[in-house]
């Protein structure tokens, strides 16, 4: 316990930990600009065609709405903001040199590795919540509540009581998805022994894999299931009218095994590395 | 025999001609008494429940309560988004205006067993957006009880009324409409990156209804 204390402390005393929280602001604020100009002519073009029959009362213009395009983000920005800090956890110290003085210590490899590998994770969740509590307090207090409307095959349209709780489980859907990316950065910071490395070997992988994932390219179609980036998106799966509860586990599950798997190997390798720095 | 031909003809247009004109003085009747029923109303409020049934549109069924005060105030109050159909009762009471259309009786058909008269409407002002409407009126009690409007930009659509009591004001309306162009070829916004190259054509035309239901009517009535 100690260990992990001494670990979230390197964490938050480290000014790079502190970007991911500053880029979430912006983007945010970003995001609620645009909204703020945009959101009515957006709405207008999604609902143009049918303006003409219907009219239509209530506002969707919305604290949810806007939860929900901040909550998209996810996809795409996070990542990078993720792997700066989980990237830097082990190769950070070994290029430091701090490691040997610290396992000469009588404190085993695999409680250091672990400490900072719940850490690391603490630390993206707490990124993921800093964002979906700016997200939906801002969106609340500028633009109320009211129903969600989200574009998927069809266009779904959301109570605001139920839209909340499906925000809401995105939003921890997102933190398991970030702490895969994290737990990926993490062994590469093992193996590669150097920062730079992991941040953009993580991120070189993400976005690859996202591709392979996000479009259906005949030839890769095959290897789509077998791709921890298929299931990072799935907290899009809150959102289908009727949800497949049993989908979502399965890809919570299947991101949780990557956790867990990128994690043992970092302590298998971690544990047999010669430190000579 | 050239002049007992004439005679004949002259004979049978005059019938004709007399028989179009008892039917258009019906007609006239008709929809005045139908407009009657509707104008006699001064305010009404009642609750509504809306069933959006519509491929492209996924909704709960939504509350709400409407007010409706002669001649123009309408106001619509709901907890949340809500969709109506625009065809509501305001713009019937536009469309019976007998004054702003040509009128065209349009034979007779028996809905759910009662006998109603099918009228036409054709709008006098070229600029209007409706080019067609269609009323089918039933004969026994001058309701209203289907209508069909072609517009000219935005598809057709039919309403059908049912009416629960004495009341003048229809207990459930099932709007029937046909929409062309509402679709996203690329999704996305979805779970994944899909191009449907056949919605790129954009010429895909949906189908869909919307079943509006009162209750607690209050309705006054002009003295």
């Amino acid at each position: 316990m100690r260990i992990l204390k001494i670990e979230i402390l390197k964490i938050f005393n480290k000014r790079r930990s502190y970007i991911g929280f500053v880029a979430v602001l912006a983007m945010v604020f970003l995001v609620f600009l645009a909204m703020y100009y945009e959101g009515q002519d957006l709405l207008g073009f999604l609902t143009q065609n049918l303006e003409n029959t219907f009219v239509f009362h209530g506002n969707l213009i919305n604290g949810n709405l806007f939860a929900y395009i901040v909550l998209k983000s996810l996809w795409v920005h996070f990542p990078i903001l993720v792997v700066l800090v989980t990237g830097d956890l082990i190769s950070g110290e070994e290029q430091a040199g701090t490691f040997r003085m610290v396992l000469i210590r009588p404190v085993s490899r695999f409680k250091l590795i672990s400490a900072k590998f719940i850490a690391g994770l603490l630390y993206v969740s707490l990124l993921v919540l800093f964002m979906a509590i700016v997200s939906i307090v801002l969106g609340r207090v500028t633009f109320g509540n009211g129903d969600l409307l989200v574009l998927m095959q069809t266009v779904n349209i959301f109570p605001a009581d139920d839209a909340m709780w499906r925000l809401v489980l995105a939003f921890l859907f997102g933190i398991v998805s970030m702490g895969t990316v994290a737990a990926l950065s993490f062994f590469l910071s093992a193996v590669t022994g150097n920062s730079l490395t992991a941040i953009l070997g993580t991120l070189a992988i993400v976005i690859v894999l996202t591709f392979v994932s996000a479009f259906n390219i005949p030839v890769l179609v095959i290897v789509k299931p077998f791709l921890f980036t298929t299931y990072m998106t799935s907290w899009q799966s809150f959102f289908y009218f009727e949800m497949n509860t049993a989908q979502i586990i399965f890809d919570l599950l299947v991101l949780l095994i990557h956790i867990i798997g990128f994690y043992l190997l970092t302590v298998l390798y971690f544990n047999r590395k010669d430190i000579l720095s | 025999m050239k002049k007992s031909m004439k005679r004949i003809l002259v004979f049978a247009l005059l019938l004709l001609n007399g028989q179009l004109f008892s039917q258009v003085v019906d007609v006239m009747q008709l929809l005045d008494s139908s407009a009657q029923l509707l104008q006699n109303i001064e305010s009404y409020s009642a609750d509504i429940l809306v069933k959006v049934d519509v491929d492209f549109i996924r909704m709960p069924d939504k509350k709400a309560h409407i007010e409706y005060r002669s001649p123009n105030h309408y106001k619509v109050e709901s907890d949340g988004f809500l969709i109506l159909p625009k065809m509501g009762m305001k713009p019937m009471l536009k469309q019976l205006d007998a004054d702003k259309f040509h009128v065209v009786f349009n034979g007779e058909e028996a809905i759910d067993g009662a006998n109603c008269v099918i009228v036409n409407l054709v709008p006098k002002e070229r600029k209007s957006k409706v080019a067609l409407s269609t009323f089918w009126i039933r004969k026994s009690d001058y309701r209203i009880v289907r209508v069909e409007t072609f517009t000219k930009k935005s598809g057709s659509f039919l309403v059908d009324l049912y009416y629960k009591d004495e009341l003048p004001l229809p207990s459930e309306m099932h709007f029937s409409f046909e929409v062309s162009g509402f679709n996203i070829p690329v999704r996305f916004i979805g779970k994944s990156i899909e191009m449907d190259k056949a919605k790129l054509k954009d010429d895909e035309v949906n189908a869909g209804k919307v079943i509006v239901t009162f209750s607690n009517y209050n309705i006054r009535f002009q003295n």
